[in-house]
């Protein structure tokens, strides 16, 4: 059960960096656990299911400044502040659902069919966010200034 | 000759993308339309004489599988291109698709250079 948990985390680390890279021209790292700070203030959630041979979920708390600037990479907008909210929503979604789509390729291979969710995004506090960040199978990624937990879970894995 | 060409996804944000890729081809386009789901996509292409269609996997409403399965059912639809973009990486799905007649297959995330091959490949051979 570790070993799936490891596999998993290890496919959700490279899907990240990888898709970053490629769909927004943006480096990001894994960073250690104990560096997760302390957040004070509200970040956006991006969240998806996936059924198949496993299901499971995958989910991003993202800096909301952060959001906007993987967006405008994403469109090739100069500035992010010419975005409206509702952009930046979608393009937030769209990078979780590419994000899913390359997890499940390198966790599971090209062989199994996967129907993935419609990806959601919401505000959630930093209250609940801190909450969530001290529960299992959470990653940690730093891109520049920005910290963003991520988090996968495959059913009939727990860690 | 100039193409109709119409995009199929639920999200703006690949519209738009996909949009800006296909202006930089350099393809001869005469117009682009958008639907986000299958159900839109058929109604256009009942509508407009279509020349090529871009559509995603996962939709809400009508999906694009189901959209192909129609398309493969219409005689007025089945010979049209059709250049699935996905983020399915499913071999097993990808050959049901060619099966039911869709030209060609591009994972997201997609380089320019990339729809602008696709492109040639699909509507000039090459």
């Amino acid at each position: 059960m570790a070993v799936d948990i490891l596999l998993s985390s290890r496919a959700m680390e490279n899907a990240v960096v990888s898709v970053l890279n490629d769909m927004a021209a943006t480096r990001a790292a894994v960073i250690k656990p104990e560096k997760l700070p302390c957040f004070d203030q509200t970040l956006m959630h991006a969240h998806i299911t996936f059924e198949g041979q496993s299901s499971g979920e995958l989910g991003l708390l993202m800096d909301p400044g952060f959001a906007a600037e993987l967006a405008s990479r994403i469109l090739g907008v100069d500035k992010s502040g010419d975005l409206l909210q509702e952009m930046i929503v979608d393009a937030v979604k769209e990078l979780l659902n590419v994000i899913c789509g390359q997890f499940l390729t390198q966790r599971f291979g090209y062989e199994p069919a996967f129907t993935l969710g419609v990806p959601r995004v919401f505000p959630l506090s930093a209250q609940v966010c801190n909450a969530l960040l001290k529960g299992p199978s959470i990653l940690i990624f730093q891109s520049g200034d920005f910290i963003m937990p991520a988090y996968v879970r495959v059913k009939g894995q727990t860690a | 000759m100039k193409w109709k060409i119409l995009i199929v996804d639920d999200s703006n944000v690949v519209k738009a993308v996909l949009m800006k890729a296909l202006g930089e081809s350099g393809a001869p386009i005469q117009r682009v339309f958008d639907a986000s789901n299958g159900r839109e996509a058929l109604d256009i292409l009942r509508a407009e004489s279509i020349d090529l269609v871009f559509a995603d996997i996962n939709m809400p409403v009508m999906n694009g599988v189901e959209l192909v399965e129609s398309m493969a059912d219409d005689p007025a639809l089945k010979d049209i291109p059709v250049i699935m973009i996905s983020t399915d990486g499913s071999v097993s799905r990808r050959e049901y698709l060619q099966s039911k007649g869709v030209r060609a297959y591009v994972r997201k995330p997609f380089t320019p250079e990339q729809i602008r091959s696709v492109v040639r490949e699909v509507m000039l051979g090459r």
